[in-house]
């Protein structure tokens, strides 16, 4: 497939991911859905709420989180680790945290609690675009990549059922 | 084992100063990564990039001689279409013009000058675990196809 091919299905695969955002400042979070709605993506869910947040993500079930670092009664590092056990190993399911904290310490504790990557506020909506394209993109071949791994399975399986039948 | 194919990735870095060539050189090492390429000589990039077959590029856009625009033009130029070779720039200008300048001619990525060692680190894993799932996928995309055209074979 070509990678030009690729980017169109990448387009609308892109255009149909869906996005929880998490912020406390609902101006944020104004600010980031009518730019996401401008670029196509339409299936978007937010809460300035933090403790709806892994509930929204078993309902919801985003491709993508947006997640604030810094909001009252429950952290970003907070969600972060509520998040780990609900998300296995070697699914790839990215969070992206919001702030405006970007010293490399709390850069590297985001990290570390399990972020993909990150976004400085005030927001810079080059960024904001980039960050949020190569995660769903690498989400998306992830996912194609499970596909594939799936319906391989079940050729081995199939080829392995002819043959024995060849035996009896 | 995700972790080690990335490690073992190879990054060509093209950036005229030495002492930026030499951080990241450093840096990268310090993180385990393997296989680094280094040129301070933008005309090498074209050629290093042929002879070296990278996994990752990081590209410096200001450079004397030819700029780093001009070179991601020529590397994109023989970068095969179907491939997903992500390159990086690195830019100490950080206006929104030379951002989307530099993403509207095919840079997947940016970091500026001086460099966050943090920011760094992500985008160098972003990248290559992306190029990592493409190449995963294109791999079983031809396993796939091998094992229909056998099951087809058997079966007639």
């Amino acid at each position: 497939m070509s990678i030009l091919k690729l980017n169109k299905m990448l387009d609308s695969h892109l255009k149909n991911a869906k996005i929880l955002i998490v912020d406390d400042n609902q101006l944020n979070i104004d600010l980031l859905v009518e730019y996401l709605q401008m670029q196509g993506f339409d299936s978007i869910q937010t809460t300035t709420d933090p403790l709806l947040t892994v509930s929204l993500f078993k309902s919801f079930e985003p491709d993508l989180i947006l997640l604030d670092l810094m909001m009252p009664q429950l952290s970003g590092y907070q969600i972060l680790e509520q998040l780990k056990p609900l998300i296995p190993n070697d699914v790839y399911w990215p969070v992206l945290v919001l702030t405006a904290d970007i010293s490399p310490t709390a850069k590297q504790q985001a990290l570390a609690s399990g972020a993909r990557d990150f976004l400085a506020k005030p927001f810079d909506f080059i960024e904001v675009f980039l960050r949020i394209r190569n995660l769903l993109e690498t989400r998306y071949l992830y996912q194609q990549l499970e596909k594939k791994n799936q319906i391989l399975e079940e050729k081995v399986a199939m080829l392995i059922k002819i043959m024995s039948g060849w035996n009896k | 084992m995700l972790d080690s194919t990335l490690k073992n990735a190879k990054i060509l870095i093209v950036d005229d100063q030495e002492p930026n060539v030499i951080l990241l050189k450093d840096f990268l090492k310090l993180q385990g990564f393997t296989n680094i390429l280094i040129t301070t000589d933008p005309f090498m990039a074209v050629g290093l990039f042929e002879s070296s077959d990278p996994d990752l590029i990081l590209l410096d856009l200001i450079m004397p001689g030819i700029s780093g625009h001009e070179v991601l033009a020529q590397l994109l130029q023989i970068i095969p279409k179907e491939e997903y070779l992500p390159i990086m720039v690195l830019s100490a200008d950080i206006t929104s013009s030379a951002k989307q300048r530099a993403l509207a001619r095919g840079a997947r990525d940016f970091i500026t000058k001086p460099f966050d060692f943090v920011e760094v680190f992500f985008r160098i894993n972003n990248l290559l675990e992306t190029r990592y799932y493409y190449q995963q996928l294109e791999l079983k995309k031809m396993i796939l196809e091998e094992k229909v055209e056998m099951v087809k074979k058997m079966i007639s």
